[in-house]
């Protein structure tokens, strides 16, 4: 048995068994949430693979393209510091925690890059936070 | 960990403090769940004078130390506010003793008056038909508008408010809210969330400036109103008060946040009626520019919220199962803040 299909196994119990047979409400309600919250565990281990692997693609074409964009002689002018730094860290660290990063030192270097460049980079970047808050949604509702 | 209070604790309580009178004992007591603020009972403290039974109704607030919002706030602010409100015609209740002696029930508490009225939950089915039925009667939806537009207009500097700080001028109100909710993020050692940090980034780039201060109460909604013969007979939940744009309140009067499956604004007032009562009652023109701005302030808020919560159980500050819930509850509302930004 995977450990999804066991987490699964423990919410029905918490739900059907222990929380029907508890007396006290406040601990009545913590076995159904209890049930609740194993199920959502459950759901998202079951998806979690999936969606690393897509966000890993993701991520990557993102760093991939900001690169692109940058790395055009035009903008080699107004290229921060920040944004040097922040893309470093995003492409070593290709992740939730890296785009963060880089993110914040976009918003900081809007002065040196000027707002057109900004934004057309947030943008980009926004397509790739929306594909992942959707992928979240899948086990967050 | 909880520190459990016992009835006899509350009682003995009491008795120091109304020593002259004999016979004490409570009754009709309940100890409110919902939330994950403040503990809170309700009951009668039962006393004999010149052989007539005399009952105070009260209500008496604990201070756990693991509450949601964390060191954002204590009953002792609380406390000062609805003195300082007792001498102005909003309708708040009175309070009566606050204690920052740990040793008397094991966490600062305040004890005030219970006042009459009812305060049904907006999220269940009884609440939504309870102000659905209001809604169709006409007087509280007229009421709970008149009363957001008395507590902005209250002088709160007459009123010794002050000391709730106010904000630096032109964009300090919401650029303070911002670094306020920043603080509480930090503290609940969340992983880092881009859509949160573009959230945040935009909305300190676009601080709106403040046309006015006023008392901001924070939680301006059904649910955190008493409710009596369809008026309202107290404000409650005086937890995120500050001094600050008005248009805050106004927000989240406004925002869907606060309705579910219903037109009406928090669940209870058509938007023409508390436009209309609102504006008349203040002489001023409710920004919906700003209040779409402050929604998405919200909606940063409620991201704090969550993190906080889901953190508080994650770290072991708390037992209930329910904060647990809401680490989900964190994507559902970034989801929210993205479309708000337009993705």
């Amino acid at each position: 048995m995977q450990l999804k299909d066991t987490l699964r196994r423990i919410s029905k119990t918490c739900k059907t068994v222990i929380a029907p047979s508890t007396q006290d409400e406040y601990a009545k309600t913590q076995a159904y949430m209890a049930a609740v919250v194993l199920e959502k565990i459950a759901l998202q281990i079951e998806l979690e693979k999936k969606h690393e692997l897509q966000m890993a693609s993701a991520y990557r074409s993102l760093v991939e393209e900001v690169s692109l964009i940058l790395n055009d002689e035009k903008y080699s002018k107004v290229l921060s510091i920040e944004i040097q730094n922040g893309l470093e860290i995003f492409s070593r660290n290709q992740s939730r925690s890296g785009l963060n990063v880089f993110i914040k030192q976009l918003y900081m270097s809007k002065e040196t890059l000027g707002e057109e460049l900004v934004n057309q980079i947030k943008e980009r970047a926004r397509t790739t936070m929306r594909a992942d808050i959707d992928f979240r949604m899948e086990f967050a509702k | 960990m909880e520190t459990k209070v016992t009835e006899q604790q509350i009682l003995e309580y009491l008795r120091t403090k109304i020593p002259h009178e004999k016979g004490h004992r409570l009754s009709n007591i309940e100890r409110i769940t919902v939330g994950w603020s403040h503990e809170t009972w309700l009951f009668d403290l039962v006393t004999t004078v010149n052989g007539d039974e005399c009952t105070l109704p009260l209500c008496l607030r604990r201070d756990p130390g693991n509450t949601l919002l964390r060191n954002l706030s204590n009953l002792e602010t609380q406390f000062k506010v609805l003195q300082c409100l007792e001498k102005t015609e909003l309708l708040t209740p009175k309070v009566y003793w606050y204690e920052s002696d740990t040793n008397i029930l094991g966490a600062p508490f305040l004890v005030m008056e219970k006042v009459s009225g009812v305060c049904p939950s907006p999220w269940g089915k009884n609440g939504r038909d309870f102000y659905e039925k209001a809604a169709r009667r006409g007087v509280l939806p007229v009421d709970f508008s008149k009363t957001l537009a008395i507590l902005h207009t209250l002088d709160w500097e007459k009123s010794g408010l002050e000391f709730l700080g106010i904000p630096s001028p032109d964009r300090g109100f919401a650029l303070a809210e911002i670094n306020k909710w920043k603080s509480l993020i930090d503290v609940s050692d969340h992983q880092p969330e881009p859509i949160l940090t573009d959230l945040i980034c935009w909305l300190e780039e676009n601080a709106p400036i403040s046309q006015r201060v006023t008392l901001v109460h924070g939680a301006y909604r059904t649910g955190n109103i008493l409710i009596d013969e369809d008026k309202v007979s107290a404000i409650l939940d005086w937890e995120l008060q500050t001094l600050g744009d008005p248009m805050y309140d106004v927000a989240y009067v406004l925002t869907d946040l606060n309705r579910e499956g219903t037109n009406l604004l928090s669940n209870i007032v058509e938007r023409d009626i508390f436009f209309e009562t609102y504006e008349s009652i203040t002489g001023w023109s409710i920004d919906e520019k700003i209040c779409r701005y402050y929604d998405a302030l919200y909606a940063m808020r409620s991201v704090a919220f969550w993190m906080s919560a889901s953190g508080l159980y994650a770290s072991g500050l708390s037992d209930d199962i329910r904060l647990a819930r809401t680490a989900w509850s964190v994507t559902v509302v970034l989801e929210r803040a993205a479309k708000n930004l337009g993705y």
